[in-house]
């Protein structure tokens, strides 16, 4: 079993990976940390002695111990798979993963622009080279011993998302989440998108080798002049205790594309989100308008909703084209005759007639995919 | 303090998962691939029952993920295949490494986001990439009344639920316990379950944004004769003249209700139409959409069949306000009418001429030929959708029948109650009327009711005839066929008296649903008879429903018990058709 010692007034004390404590060969008690992440000894003829030391992790992702002399102690020594977790974000090591013992470390985490997390301990920084990626859209870091990297551990943390647009434009998520000293926030730094076969929120990234991604569960919603709502389901940890609540992220959305073929493709700031589905046509309330139906899977056989969103505005002859116009922005998106929109006598019903250029009147008979 | 961590569920979840239900595999290697070594239950008493389905469905899920590396399609022990797999991911610094393969984020991420049916939730921080081992935290059993359940009738699914209570959570067995609800609403909702919180979102189906009638569709004259047919009275007193009806939360657009509109509104000459809404929401929202028909004349055909009287074609033309039918050899030979409909009146004023072949009348065989001209006024003070509706009518007539000529008035009110949103759907009417002659009178009271529920749906109806004065033979009430008992056709009894009830049970067949079965048992009495015994009769039988929800065809075969006046076969084939509705 792997120790460590540490002197206080001239009195050398051996610790071991199993939480116990000896003098001189002898057991004397056992240790754990405290609020201030010092080691203290809990003695068994009674009292208490506490040691301030260094905690930090080296370049390989390898706990431990130090002092101003340098590291005194590697908790990954001598083949011990450690073991990592958060409760409350404080910082749970099992020395031992296949044992009991736990201590636990408080600090300061934050992440950095390449996905990795910094633990603050008493204002010492360690980085932990790893990456942030979960299937269901909560806040997850992996790491490994990189020494073997089939030592992982994962870290995660209970908060909720927002929405926001940088200065730029881009699209972007935070993880908000509770620390003794108030909210804190994980950004993640690239921008959000929508998995177009999903057609679910997810923040992809590629790292090294990996490509990676924070998959979000949640309900799409698309107004009529293409604003986008995202429900964001609440998740949990494998034991059942809640690790994201549900929040509403808003998007102010514009139409991107050029055409009303294949996804739906809205400009989001500086980005674009692609939207799986098919356009079609839709008698409005006072006129024709363009709608895009799409399908939304949570995962598992037969989890999935579609929906068709309606989109405000008009199609109308400018020239000799055929155009929709939006009726927030004013855009236009040509409409190809015998295409997109086939035109025939007039119609009974006045919303599927057109006003040509000579002044003739033009029935809508198929508009995306849609015969009226 | 909310924060706590997913391995840190190692601590909190030690606690946890020495309460809940585990299952460990370790994994060697088959072709490359995947395949469970040993396993592990640590399970209570009462969950060593489910090993084998849990067993089942892990290996199940295992045999979904693919091979780990495309190069090592090999069989080996763990141990040996991390070796070979760190010098084969050595060589290519793009592969990647087996600590991050072997995670939720790739091999196992199906397992996290399809969770294997029987409520197996992959246990993510106990993925041992080193022993090549995972672990599952088994769901406790189902209890119905701890399931999250984001609906609008929250106790109704739980009540269904109930059934699977101390089993294992199962995706599929919930889905069909909870279809038979929205069958019965006539609702298809989107059902989304989250099994690792033990939840599930049902979103009902589309809703109704708004009702919609276009000016280049609806004539001003129309719209309120529209909304009238289409809205609640309630409704219609605040929407009236509005070309565009706004519901904050509007009803579901329920497919057979939306149908059952368009027959309502389609003698006016418009259809209704669903269009997706901009409004936008949880739900799909649409709009209604009131369009003038482009086709305005309508042809129709059918026959019909009465046991002992034989079939008979009919063919009708609707031509609104104008309705023309002709047929033969029995039944209506040929008659038209006009009909006007006004917001809450309706008018109509028809001629006909019909036969019915084979009546029997005191002994003697008659073709009953009929010459008819009818007036008839209705007055609707109220309706109800899903609701209460009453309905007044009168009818004065002139007709010639056997060459008699008769001249009658028939007063007659309608009240039916529906409860459509109900779990177990209701309607119920009660039709009261008299016809009133010179020197005799009839009264008939007809109610009907049908109730569905999960698995089966019941039936009635009954009737009731008292003849007063002295009413023609003709008119007198007439026992048997398809609306008194089955197994005894038309006058197999006349008398001045008469009652029956007709009462039956529908279930459904497995994979055909529209179509179900029913069995039926009619009871009866005629009395004060002419020609025939007075006294109970009874018939039994059974027959196939083709519930269009819009519409009823019912094919029945009876077998009556009694004294029947016209002999023949006690065993008797119905055929018809109704419509709830009306």
């Amino acid at each position: 079993m792997s120790s460590f010692q540490l002197t206080n007034n001239g009195v050398t004390y051996s610790f071991d990976t199993a939480g116990s404590v000896s003098l001189g060969g002898q057991p004397v008690g056992s240790w754990t940390t405290n609020a201030a992440n010092q080691i203290v000894v809990a003695l068994t003829r009674g009292g208490s002695q506490a040691f301030s030391v260094v905690w930090s992790f080296n370049s390989k992702n390898q706990l431990t111990i130090g002092s101003e002399h340098g590291e005194t102690f590697n908790f990954a020594s001598g083949g011990l798979y450690n073991s990592y977790s958060t409760r409350d974000t404080a910082l749970v090591v099992k020395p031992d993963r296949a044992g009991n013992f736990t201590f636990a470390l408080n600090g300061d985490w934050a992440l950095t622009p390449d996905h990795n997390l910094t633990f603050t301990v008493n204002g010492v920084a360690s980085t932990l080279d790893g990456f942030v990626s979960d299937p269901l859209g909560r806040f997850i870091f992996h790491f490994a011993n990189q020494d073997n990297v089939l030592k992982t551990s994962v870290l995660g943390f209970v908060g909720y998302w927002q929405s926001k647009l940088d200065a730029s434009g881009t699209p972007l998520v935070a993880f908000h989440y509770q620390t003794p000293g108030g909210e804190k926030t994980f950004e993640l730094p690239k921008a959000i998108a929508i998995n177009r076969g999903s057609n679910q929120l997810s923040y992809t990234y590629t790292k090294g080798n990996k490509n990676l991604s924070v998959d979000f569960q949640g309900t799409l919603m698309i107004g009529p002049a293409f604003e986008i709502t995202y429900v964001v389901q609440p998740q949990v940890s494998s034991a059942g205790e809640e690790m994201v609540a549900s929040t509403t992220l808003d998007f102010p959305a514009t139409l991107a594309g050029p055409n009303l073929h294949g996804d739906l493709e809205l400009a989001v700031g500086s980005s674009t989100f692609s939207i799986g589905g098919q356009y079609q046509g839709v008698l409005g309330k006072s006129n024709l308008q363009v709608g895009f139906t799409f399908t939304q899977t949570f995962g598992g056989a037969g989890n999935q909703i579609t929906r068709t969103a309606a989109f405000g505005g008009t199609v109308a002859f400018q020239g000799t084209q055929v155009q929709w116009t939006f009726s927030v922005t004013g855009g236009t998106v040509d409409l190809a005759v015998g295409v997109d929109i086939k035109l025939g006598p007039v119609q009974l019903d006045a919303r599927l007639n057109l006003t040509m250029g000579g002044g003739q009147t033009a029935g809508v008979m198929f508009l995306l995919g849609v015969n009226f | 303090m909310r924060a706590a961590s997913l391995a840190g569920l190692c601590l909190v979840a030690l606690c946890a998962r020495a309460e809940t239900a585990q299952y460990s595999v370790s994994f060697k290697i088959v072709a490359g691939k995947l395949a469970v070594d040993r396993d592990m239950f640590h399970v209570a008493p009462g969950m060593v029952k489910f090993e084998p389905a849990i067993r089942l469905s892990v290996r199940r899920a295992i045999a979904e993920i693919g091979a780990i590396s495309p190069d090592l399609l090999i069989d080996s022990t763990w141990p040996a295949y991390t070796e070979r797999y760190a010098k084969w991911a050595a060589a290519d610094p793009a592969r990647m490494d087996l600590g991050t393969l072997f995670s939720s984020d790739f091999l196992f991420s199906c397992l996290v986001q399809q969770t294997p049916d029987n409520g197996l939730i992959l246990n993510e921080d106990d993925i041992d990439p080193e022993d090549g081992a995972i672990s599952f935290s088994i769901l406790p059993l189902f209890d119905a009344s701890a399931v999250h359940i984001e609906s609008e009738r929250v106790s109704q699914l739980r009540k269904r639920l109930k059934r699977l209570n101390g089993e294992l959570w199962s995706s599929a067995k919930i889905r069909k316990a909870i279809a038979p609800l929205y069958a019965n609403l006539g609702l298809t909702p989107e059902i989304v379950l989250f099994p690792a919180r033990g939840a599930m979102q049902i979103i009902e189906g589309p809703r109704i944004a708004s009702i919609l009638l276009p000016a280049d569709q609806v004539p001003a004259k129309d719209v309120n004769r529209l909304l009238w047919l289409l809205l609640n009275t309630a409704h219609y007193r605040k929407a009236s003249r509005k070309r565009s009806v706004d519901f904050d939360d509007g009803p579901y657009a329920v497919a057979y209700q939306i149908q059952e509109l368009q027959l309502l509104i389609s003698p006016l000459g418009y259809t209704l139409v669903t269009a997706p809404s901009t409004r936008a929401g949880p739900n799909q929202y649409v709009d209604l959409v009131v369009q003038a028909k482009k086709q305005s004349r309508h042809v129709g055909a059918g026959f019909e069949y009465k046991p002992g009287q034989g079939a008979s074609a009919l063919g009708n033309l609707l031509w609104p306000p104008l309705s023309l039918s002709a047929g033969g050899p029995s039944g209506v030979l040929g008659s038209g009418a006009y009909s006007v409909q006004l917001v809450g009146f309706s008018a109509s004023a028809s001629a006909g001429v019909s036969l019915e072949r084979n009546r029997l009348l005191d002994g003697v065989k008659v073709n009953e030929q009929t010459v008819t001209d009818t007036i008839t006024l209705g007055w609707e003070p109220w309706r109800g959708l899903s609701g209460n509706t009453l309905l007044f009518q009168v009818t004065p007539a002139h007709a010639v029948i056997l060459n008699q000529t008769l001249n009658t008035i028939e007063p007659a009110l309608r009240f039916v109650h529906s409860n459509l949103a109900s779990e177990y759907p209701l309607r119920f009417a009660v039709s009261p009327h008299i016809l009133i002659g010179d020197g005799f009178s009839k009264s008939i009271v007809t109610a009907t009711t049908h109730r569905s529920f999960d698995h089966w749906e019941y039936d009635f109806s009954g009737r009731f005839e008292n003849a007063f004065g002295d009413t023609p033979i003709f008119e007198l009430p007439s026992f048997g066929g398809d609306t008194t008992v089955r197994g005894f056709r038309a006058d197999d009894a006349i008398g001045r008296r008469l009652w029956a009830d007709q009462n039956e049970i529908w279930f459904p067949l497995p994979r055909l649903a529209p179509v179900k079965i029913a069995t039926f048992g009619d009871l009866g009495g005629a009395y004060q008879t002419i020609g025939s015994e007075p006294g109970l009769r009874a018939g039994v039988g059974t027959g196939l429903r083709l519930d269009l929800r819009v519409a009823v065809l019912k094919f029945d075969w009876a077998y009556g018990f009694g004294q029947a006046a016209t002999g023949g076969s006690r065993g008797k084939f119905y055929f018809n058709v109704f419509f709830p509705t009306y």
